[in-house]
């Protein structure tokens, strides 16, 4: 398999679906802003400004008060209430299931992101991961470290080694009985060393996991903590095969100039049809792709499909 | 046109690439703004002072971290030693606490404006000069709250009223240990302590020290071990609990009690009557009166066994001498200065004041001051120069409870709401609150309610957005004592506070400075700092009114300040003013009956709270979290009322849901409710016209009521 | 393969999921009210620090050290205490938090942070340097939870009646520091 070139600004430049990508743009922005702001909101939206509690940080001693009611949103994406409606990752979730137990409130909380994850695949990742922010400075980071000579490695990872830390979390979870997904899942870890900065002013030695991961993106391998490594995004390429809504290719206006394997993250190959279930439906491959001829369609879920239709 | 595919394939980096490291640079630089600023330290620094929050006024030291108080704890060299409440703790969530009030704010129309301190004082003085040019200037009333009890300010407030033209400044006062003042003066001339290290015998009369003054608890407490302690109450308090007597009294009977104590002391010879005789006035009139009151009949009135009455009475004779420790069970009666007097008399007979203690510990002495005035106790009788001219108008309430005003020299605030609703004895169309929740602690809060309604101005200077200032025209957010300079308890101000005011919190006498400038009255205020408004040299003031009646000029100094110079078993001032001379008892008017069995106690303090403070500070939230109403096992058997639920407390006059305490510790026939909750505000139970017809204070504690589960 | 490695893994969940387990991370810590045993709290915990955001006196704090309780809410006492508002039981999605009413009745049966523990010798009133009775004064469940007893005033603490929420301990003056509540043991 030869090695993917490396990916340059312009190949992101966007051709289609401009509503789509302003849609995904707006939605992450607004996921990413809700780990920052709600622990600065809190800290202020309570009966006591804090302030005479919390030395920890100064932030507790700014800002003007919200009104004393019940806070719209309370979380962070991974774990989030909105309007009283709770959301919970499904995975985290499932480390919930997998040493304690099931109660109908952890149905309750966990359907609605199951739900989302078998419609629309592993969205998540594409849409409102907190870690994208860090993924996109990290391939900004290649860009300029290749632009100055520097040789970057990209090992590709195989896929499966997602499944492995998958289940390796999970054993360790299941061994210890305690929650181990939390501490090494950057979403759940990005969302809660945000609080902390603000709560504490400091970062938790969670942050180093962030970092790692970063760096990891940075000179091993493009994307490969997200593609490889990340347990969560292995839980949503599983349960993802059953979602219907798939990259498609019209051969006949396909002109293999290869852009679209080189803007996916996620390592898929639309040019040659290899899509699977670890697309996260950022619809970056349509939108730079220079003759439209990718598209989503609605189609037979991955599960379902027959071996020779797989890639 | 789709640019061709070379020049997306390679191409050198340029300016508009760095514009897509934008992710990098927001997060990058949001976390490191997140932990830098809020790695910020600031200085800290400890502050010495005085809590006010209630009258205790323990010293405190304050740990202040840039401009934010992070802990608060007593003072060992101050003269409570260190001591501290849950109050004085919870001062940090106070001073900190999100409900503040954080700019002036003027209502225009249904909504409230947030405007700068000088726009909000010049719209209070333009509408204060209204209202004095159309009804004149006794039309403005102003009312103090808890915080201001036994504060300098209040002098300067009746400075500022005076300076504006008129005579009505009411302070808590109106319903708060004044019975306790006028009784005791009337008596022997003056107010004097319970002494309760020297005295033998402590009787706590209405009264629970552990909850009321925290820092003497033991001391009182103590009297039980070390000589005998007394505990008269219809709730068996946790002082009761440990006292060598625990007398339950029926509410409202403390003086039928007293007399019947009285009865006993003077039937099984306890008195010494013969030394009691040239120091006194009106002994044998007292016995006459007593004899009414035989154990039997008081067991009948009072509910305390005829036994115990005797028991009591001689524990009292022998034990010698006694102080009687009183609180608010005994003056929110309508018998309740009589009753005050009454047990002054009890203290009298008990050889109080001729057993050898020294007096001057106990009593104000009597001076040259005396000569002159009637009333040698009050702080406020001087003013620094310039003094303000005479007033013309009279206090409100001085017609109808002259002595109130003879002895306080104040209004009565319980008759703001018929000034106000009826125009009697003239119209009040302008009321500031300074400290003061009216609408929550005022009694007849159905009339206040309709009364707030009719003015044309009403401001309020607080620190919270309470339930009168979201009736006011004008809300002045107030600094608490702790942003304001401190005072300590011997009313000595400082120039710095314990902490910065917080928002745009002012301290009260900064607004009240600011107002008077603002209404052309500066030269009456010519200080910025309070502490030098203190330091100016005082005058003699407020003598110009003919309130006061001419002392007898005497040949010796007299051993008591009353117009005789003795005790004054008979007054010869209620006397004169139309009142029983003697300390008689009068049932309370309103008795219970079959739609209403249970006699209505309110506003006896709970531990948690002082009056309506403290809500929603959360750690003393989590010491009770709604408003609990003490219900006798019978009671709440025959109400179907069960521990913990929620009842309804029905009275002739309203209803309020409290949530049920079903204890043994309180009178069978007595339903107990403290107050200051807005939402269940239990003033509205009470009878709204019902008071003391000496000192004008409301009958909280006579109350008559029905439980509904 | 693929399927091979998806069927893989989740006999292994399954697995796992049928196997009777322990909770090997139980650090000694004060949890949030409300919380589920020792053990079985940090097998329902997801981290994910909604009980400390509404906190209202923010005493609801996350470890910094990386360690396995490291996304496991605790409560320093001594710095901070509960005043048993009952919004952290509200918040919690998964219940490791059991969801609470805000009532003194609710709280008192159903809460138990920790174990009072009073070291007498330096406690002001049982060594008789100070006036002093902080504990009772701030304590939520006064005359239950601690009591004064004697001439002195000291506090006398019932461990059994004790939500632990540690007022008391945070009440403390600083020259005693003669309070500490201990968290609970296994259960």
């Amino acid at each position: 398999m030869a090695p993917r070139r490396p990916l340059q600004p312009l190949d992101l430049t966007l051709r289609h679906g401009r509503w789509y990508q302003r849609t995904r743009v707006a939605f992450l922005t607004f996921s990413v802003a809700l780990t920052f702001v709600l622990p600065l909101w809190h800290l202020h939206s309570l009966d006591v400004a804090g302030a005479g509690f919390a030395q920890d940080s100064a932030w507790f001693r700014l800002g003007r008060a919200f009104p004393d009611q019940p806070p719209p949103f309370v979380g962070a994406p991974t774990s989030i209430s909105v309007f009283g409606l709770e959301l919970v990752d499904p995975l985290l979730a499932g480390g919930v299931a997998l040493v304690h137990g099931v109660s109908w409130k952890w149905v309750w909380t966990v359907l609605p992101g199951v739900v989302l994850v078998l419609l629309l695949g592993r969205f998540f990742c594409g849409w409102a991961c907190p870690y994208l922010p860090i993924l996109a400075a990290s391939n900004v980071a290649r860009w300029f470290l290749t632009g100055l000579g520097f040789k970057l490695l990209d090992v590709p990872v195989p896929r499966a080694a997602a499944r492995v830390a998958l289940v390796g979390v999970l054993i360790v979870t299941a061994l210890t009985g305690a929650q181990v997904l939390p501490l090494v899942y950057p979403p759940a870890l990005i969302g809660r060393e945000v609080f902390h900065a603000v709560f504490y002013g400091s970062l938790g030695l969670g942050a180093l996991v962030v970092l790692g991961a970063f760096l990891f993106d940075t000179f091993v391998s493009r994307a490969g903590f997200c593609r490889s490594l990340c347990p969560g995004g292995a839980m949503f390429s599983v349960m993802s095969g059953l979602s219907p809504l798939r990259v498609v290719r019209e051969k006949s206006k396909c002109t293999d100039c290869t852009v679209c394997d080189v803007v996916c993250n996620l390592g898929q190959k639309p040019m040659t049809d290899k899509l699977d279930t670890g697309c996260e439906r950022c619809g970056k491959c349509i939108a730079s792709c220079p003759t439209k001829a990718l598209s989503f369609r609605v189609a037979k879920p991955a599960l379902f499909r027959a071996p020779e239709e797989k890639p | 046109m789709s640019p061709p595919l070379k020049t997306i394939v390679r191409r050198p980096l340029n300016r508009r690439d760095l514009l897509k490291a934008l992710p990098l640079g927001v997060v990058g630089a949001g976390t490191a703004g997140l932990v830098l600023y809020g790695k910020r330290a600031e200085a800290t620094t400890q502050t010495r002072g005085t809590c006010r929050f209630c009258l205790m006024h323990c010293g405190v030291v304050c740990t202040v971290q840039g401009d934010h108080l992070v802990k608060v704890e007593g003072d060992l060299e101050s003269k409570t030693r260190g001591f501290v409440c849950e109050h004085g703790y919870a001062l940090r969530e106070l001073v900190h606490s999100n409900a503040r009030l954080r700019a002036p704010l003027v209502r225009r129309g249904d909504a409230f404006h947030e405007v700068s301190w000088d726009d909000a004082l010049g719209e209070v003085a333009r509408r204060l000069e209204a209202v004095k040019a159309k009804h004149g200037p006794e039309a403005f009333a102003i009312q103090t709250g808890w915080p201001l009890v036994r504060h300098p300010l209040v002098d300067m407030l009746h400075r500022f009223a005076r300076a504006f033209g008129s005579p009505n400044v009411a302070t808590v006062s109106s319903l708060c240990e004044a019975s306790l003042r006028m009784g005791q003066a009337l008596t022997v001339g003056s107010k004097y302590a319970p002494d309760v290290k020297n005295v033998r015998t402590l009787v706590v009369w209405g009264a629970n020290p552990p909850t009321t003054a925290p820092p003497f608890a033991h001391v009182v407490a103590a009297k039980a071990v070390r000589g005998k302690l007394v505990v008269v109450d219809p709730v068996r308090t946790s002082l009761a609990k440990e006292a060598t007597e625990y007398v339950r009294v029926r509410p409202g009977t403390d003086g039928a009690l007293a007399l019947g104590f009285m009865h006993v002391l003077f039937t099984e010879r306890l008195v010494d009557e013969a030394a009691l005789a040239k120091d006194t006035v009106g002994l044998e009139a007292l016995k006459g009166l007593s004899a009414e009151y035989p154990p039997d009949a008081v067991e009948r009135l009072t509910s305390v066994p005829k036994e115990q009455v005797v028991r009591v009475a001689r524990l009292l004779g022998h034990e010698k001498p006694v102080g009687i420790w009183q609180g608010l069970g005994v003056e929110h009666h309508e018998s309740g200065v009589q009753t005050v007097r009454a047990l002054s008399a009890l203290e009298t007979l008990c050889g109080r004041f001729h057993s050898g203690l020294d007096l001057a510990s106990v009593l104000t002495p009597p001076g040259p001051r005396f000569r002159e005035e009637l009333l040698p106790a009050l702080y406020r009788m001087k003013t620094p120069e310039p003094v303000p001219p005479p007033v013309k108008a009279r206090a409100l309430g001085s017609e109808r409870f002259p002595l109130f005003e003879m002895y306080n020299r104040e209004a009565q605030g319980q008759v703001l709401a018929d000034a106000i609703l009826d125009g009697k004895p003239y119209p009040v169309r302008a009321l500031m609150l300074v400290a003061s929740n009216l609408l929550v602690t005022s009694s007849a809060a159905q009339r206040v309610s309709q009364a707030v309604e009719k003015l044309d101005l009403l401001v309020t200077v607080d620190p919270f957005f309470s339930a009168s200032a979201q009736r006011s025209d004008v809300v002045l957010p107030a600094a608490t004592f702790a942003e304001a300079p401190d005072v300590d308890d011997r009313d000595a101000v400082a120039k710095g506070s314990l902490v910065p005011p917080q928002h745009q919190a002012s301290s009260d006498w900064k607004v009240l400075v600011g107002l008077a400038r603002k209404l052309g009255l500066g030269s009456y205020f010519p200080w910025d700092e309070f502490a030098d408004a203190r330091a100016a040299r005082h005058v003699p003031w407020m003598r110009d009114e003919g309130s006061q009646p001419v002392p007898q000029p005497l040949d010796e100094t007299p051993k008591f300040s009353t117009p005789s110079g003795r005790v004054e078993l008979a007054s010869s001032l209620l006397e004169a003013h139309g009142h029983p001379a003697l300390p008689v008892w009068t049932p309370p008017s309103e008795t219970p009956r079959e739609e209403f069995p249970l006699r209505l106690v309110t506003g006896p303090r709970p531990r948690a709270y002082i009056n309506s403070q403290f809500r929603g500070v959360p750690s003393i939230e989590a010491r009770m979290r709604q408003i609990e109403a003490l219900v006798h096992p019978e009671a709440a058997k025959r109400f179907g009322v069960a521990n913990g639920k929620p009842v309804h407390v029905v009275s002739p006059y309203g209803s309020i849901v409290a949530r049920a305490i079903v204890t043994e510790d309180v009178h069978p026939e007595a339903v107990v409710l403290p107050a200051g909750w807005a939402e269940a505000n239990v003033n509205q139970l009470i009878a709204p016209d019902t008071k003391d017809p000496i000192s004008g204070f409301p009958a909280f504690r006579s109350g008559v009521c029905r439980l509904e589960p | 393969m693929k399927r091979r490695t998806l069927i893989g893994a989740l006999a292994a969940a399954i697995a796992f999921a049928a196997v009777p387990k322990r909770a090997r991370a139980n650090p000694k810590k004060i949890r949030p009210p409300g919380a589920l045993p020792p053990g079985k709290f940090e097998q329902a915990c997801i981290g994910c620090y909604r009980c400390a955001e509404v906190c209202p006196t923010k005493c609801i704090e996350f470890p910094s050290t990386f360690s396995l309780d490291q996304a496991t809410p605790f409560i320093d006492t001594a710095s901070r205490a509960c005043v048993l508002c009952m919004k952290c039981t509200q918040a919690c999605p998964t219940d490791a938090l059991t969801r609470l009413a805000a009532d003194a009745d609710v709280v008192f049966q159903s809460v138990k942070m920790g174990v009072p523990k009073l070291t007498r010798s330096k406690c002001l009133p049982w060594n008789g340097t100070g006036v002093c009775r902080l504990c009772y004064l701030v304590c939520p469940y006064p005359d239950k939870a601690v009591e004064l007893v004697g001439p002195q005033k000291a506090p006398l603490f019932h461990e059994s009646a004790c939500v632990g929420c540690g007022l008391c301990e945070e009440a403390c003056p600083e020259l005693a520091q003669a309070i500490v509540i201990e968290p609970l043991g296994s259960a």
